[in-house]
């Protein structure tokens, strides 16, 4: 213990963590035990580790450090304040990641504190980013936190109403490879579901390589919810299913998520009717959409709708008429051909990874002796001859959209 | 529709079948026409009728049952029939059982078939289609031509037919078209067309069906009446036909088909209907498709597919009508097709949400006014969206690929973690805060909820 007072820990930083990962303070003490450390004060010494701890240091034994770092949660969250950690969290993250995008084993632990404290704009700089690889042995990234991050990512997405984002993250968890489901896809599938419908008005299907594990036990454990969204076009069927499986929502968390899903079908329904209809009352739209509320309810569902930019019309009050226009954007701006070079440009930064991966497939031995044991089993010659063709492809090859 | 459906020439409906068909196609007239009706009572007759001249007592005692004195003494049960039928029966069928198994002792291979298909012709006459069918299908072994083994084919085809088994049915017609030696044979071929399109109406691919039919060559007239007589091939061929295809299409092989023409002058109400829906008066053609409606519905293999019929021709008159069209008056339109305006528009917007029309109704003025797809605009949300698919889909194959390369597989389900324990009922309610892995030992599962979730977050929505 007075080792601790001995070490600095910008400057002993890897000495440090492991010394606090061993004095870490157990609970509920049993008999004739004392701590070396009271709570409170291995709390300030993690926190201090937190706050000045060297990078290259923590990322050398990343476990231990993200060991403290999460008895150190586990202390403060018993204190209550969620808002206190966010910081030193931010910091540890940060730390841990060295700066690039990847993803820690403090992610999770940094979203759930910023969820907890709904300051979701905190854990923004560590979440809108492309994650590409993984550096479990730098970061400590187990299949676990992996998942928790994309689980609790979506989540301050969806605070954020960033559907699309939010569902991508989802996805990430949903088609995680894996052998047996983890509680947690479970969960996220739960959330992917009623997401799915207020982003899109459907459920979307969820992609081929999924897998068939996860397929099977999120039709197994989560009926409730697909049968909601397959009743998705059905006013009766839906309040039905509402009322029927309340508890059931109240008691996953996604009760919120529910009303909302009800309130987009209605925005889809009112979208839709824009294809069809050039002008068309109040009267009539309320009668379309199924509003209880009648014109009035119509007419400020417009106008919000008007005001968010989801429908593009106008209100003739006087006549309670709606009037549809064309989406006014026409891309011919500046603006589009400015989206248009920036996903060319990253369209490119990805190819160029792909071909490095390729490279790398093909010089690795174990794929060798693997595609090897393939052609001798199967009779026939692997996909290709000469892993010279791989170096040699070009990297248009790879079905890029975006290029020439 | 009791109205529509009592002036029924049913004698000249039924005249047109024989066989089997006569008697299947009486029967459902006599499940489907409302009950003590004239209808009923009259296909009861005709039915009994039918069934005196087979050995079918089975469906004859099942009729007079049915009938129940109601036609007068004439069409009470006759027992001594019955019982002289069923004698006959008996010992004709225990005559060709010994006289195929003198064949079958003999080896004698042509005369096994013919002997197998004599027994099945006397199953069938007796309505026990299972053994008739099993009959025709032994055969298969003792054929030695392709002749035989179309007329294998046939006869499989018309039992399940009457069996409604159009699994079998479209199999065999396969088969039968796969024989080389059937292009010889016209009228042969048009049978297994028509039998081909019968399983393709079951299976509501009523295009492929009106292609079949209207390929049926003229020759074939009623020969294959046991099935489907020739005004079937008009009514069938003509109404799938009008409702699947488009205007070249129809011109193509109903308008300017001669052999097809011949059926549909069989059936003037039908010409009429394929002639005003072509020459674009869609009132009358509607009108008369209207009256024929009620009467369709009594037929067997039509009846259950008459509506969806009915309401894709009508979209197609809808379609058709609105396409040369800037703007239409939805009152005028309306009057064409023998409807108000708010029913047409209440179609006309199922029609536009569904993509078969591109217009937008201004229902205001109630005006339809047509619209033109903005390719370009089109064409640019269509390259955004499939870049930035591209985009994610690759950089989470890279990520997928990375979680595998460092072995990030959930591989064993913790305690508490795997979906199991969901089934069971315990509901992991995600990671709480008191399950962090070695962590654990620190501090008891506290009272506060795993974390800010739904419900949490509504109030930040």
């Amino acid at each position: 213990m007075e080792h601790l007072n001995h070490l600095h820990p910008e400057q002993h930083t890897l000495g440090y963590s492991y010394i606090l990962a061993a004095l870490i303070p157990i609970h509920p003490l049993p008999a004739n035990q004392v701590n070396p450390l009271s709570p409170r004060e291995w709390h300030n010494y993690a926190l201090r580790l937190a706050n000045v701890g060297t990078s290259e240091q923590l990322r050398l034994a990343p476990e231990k450090f993200v060991l403290v770092m999460q008895a150190m949660v586990s202390i403060s969250e018993a204190g209550g304040e969620p808002l206190v950690l966010v910081r030193p969290l931010q910091l540890a993250v940060a730390k841990l990641s060295a700066g690039s995008q990847t993803i820690t084993a403090l992610h999770a632990d940094l979203f759930k504190q910023c969820l907890r404290s709904k300051f979701y704009n905190a854990a923004l700089p560590f979440l809108d980013f492309q994650p590409e690889s993984v550096e479990p042995s730098k970061t400590g990234l187990t299949v676990r936190s992996f998942l928790l991050f994309c689980y609790y990512g979506a989540m301050i997405h969806i605070g954020r109403r960033q559907y699309d984002k939010a569902l991508r993250l989802l996805l990430y968890a949903l088609t995680a490879p894996t052998m047996v489901v983890n509680g947690i896809t479970i969960a996220a599938h739960k959330k992917f579901v009623l997401v799915s419908i207020i982003h899109s008005g459907a459920l979307q299907n969820l992609p081929k390589f999924t897998s068939a594990s996860v397929t099977r036990a999120s039709k197994i454990d989560n009926g409730p919810y697909l049968d909601l969204a397959a009743a998705c076009k059905d006013d009766t069927q839906w309040t039905r299913l509402l009322t029927q499986h309340q508890a059931l929502f109240q008691q996953d968390g996604n009760l919120g998520l529910v009303l909302l899903a009800t309130e987009s079908r209605i925005k889809f329904r009112i979208q839709r009717l824009t294809q069809t209809y050039l002008t068309l009352s109040l009267q009539d739209i309320a009668l379309h959409a199924g509003l209880a509320g009648g014109p009035a309810e119509a007419e400020l569902r417009i106008l919000r709708m008007i005001e968010s930019q989801e429908i593009f019309a106008e209100i003739d009050e006087a006549a309670g008429m709606v009037r549809f226009v064309e989406d006014p954007q026409q891309y011919d701006g500046a603006d589009v051909a400015h989206i248009l070079d920036e996903q060319i440009q990253r369209a490119k930064e990805l190819a160029s990874k792909l071909q490095a991966v390729h490279c790398e497939v093909a010089c690795d031995k174990a794929f060798h002796s693997k595609a090897a044991a393939g052609k001798e089993r199967h009779g026939r010659a692997p996909a290709f001859e000469d892993p010279g063709d791989f170096m040699t492809a070009e990297p248009m090859s790879y079905g890029n959209p975006l290029m020439p | 529709m009791d109205m529509d459906q009592d002036d029924f020439d049913l004698e000249g409906y039924s005249a047109n079948y024989n066989g089997y068909g006569k008697i299947h196609r009486l029967m459902h007239i006599v499940r489907t026409a409302p009950n003590g009706s004239r209808l009923e009572l009259e296909a009861l007759r005709l039915l009994v009728d039918a069934l005196k001249q087979t050995y079918n007592t089975a469906s004859y005692t099942d009729a007079t049952t049915m009938i129940g004195g109601r036609l007068g003494p004439k069409y009470d049960f006759d027992s001594a029939w019955v019982q002289q039928t069923d004698s006959r029966a008996a010992s004709k069928s225990e005559a060709l059982e010994r006289e195929l198994n003198g064949f079958k002792t003999n080896l004698m291979k042509e005369a096994i078939r013919v002997g197998q298909t004599d027994l099945a012709d006397h199953f069938y006459s007796r309505g026990d289609l299972q053994s008739a069918f099993k009959c025709y299908l032994r055969t298969r072994d003792y054929c030695s031509t392709s002749k035989h083994i179309l007329s294998m084919c046939l006869n499989v085809v018309r039992i399940n037919i009457a069996l409604g088994n159009y699994i079998n049915v479209s199999n065999y017609v396969q088969k039968a078209e796969a024989t080389p030696d059937i292009a010889k044979d016209p009228v042969l071929a048009s049978k297994f067309r028509c039998a081909g399109a019968l399983a393709l109406i079951d299976s509501k691919k009523y295009q492929l069906a009106a292609r079949k039919l209207t390929e049926v060559a003229a020759e074939m007239g009623n020969q294959f009446s046991e099935a489907m007589a020739a005004q079937d091939v008009a009514i069938y061929g003509g109404l799938c036909a009008l409702a699947s295809f488009d205007r070249s299409e129809l011109r193509r092989h109903v308008i300017d088909n001669m052999a097809f023409h011949e059926y549909l002058e069989l059936c003037p109400e039908v010409r009429e209907v394929v002639a005003d829906f072509y020459g674009a008066r869609y009132s009358a053609c509607l009108q008369r498709l209207a009256r024929l409606v009620p009467h369709l519905r009594l037929d067997a293999i039509l009846g259950p597919h008459i509506n969806h019929l009915h309401d894709a021709i009508r979209s197609k008159a809808i379609v058709q009508y609105t396409r040369p069209f800037q703007s239409v008056h939805l009152p005028t339109m309306a009057a064409a097709f023998g409807t108000d305006s708010t029913v047409l528009e209440r179609e006309l917007a199922y029609l536009i949400q569904k993509g078969d029309v591109a217009a937008r109704i201004d229902s205001h003025n109630k005006v339809l006014y047509a619209r033109h797809a903005n390719q370009r605009a089109a064409t640019f949300s269509a390259v955004l969206k499939a870049g930035q698919e591209y985009l994610d889909n690759t950089s989470a194959a890279l990520l997928r690929a990375s979680l595998l390369k460092h072995d990030l597989v959930q591989r064993h389900g913790a305690a508490g973690f795997t979906s199991t324990n969901t089934i069971s009922g315990t509901h992991p309610n995600i990671p709480p805060a008191n399950d962090q892995g070695p962590a654990f030992r620190f501090f008891p599962p506290g009272p506060a909820p795993p974390l800010a979730t739904g419900n949490g977050q509504m109030e930040t929505l």
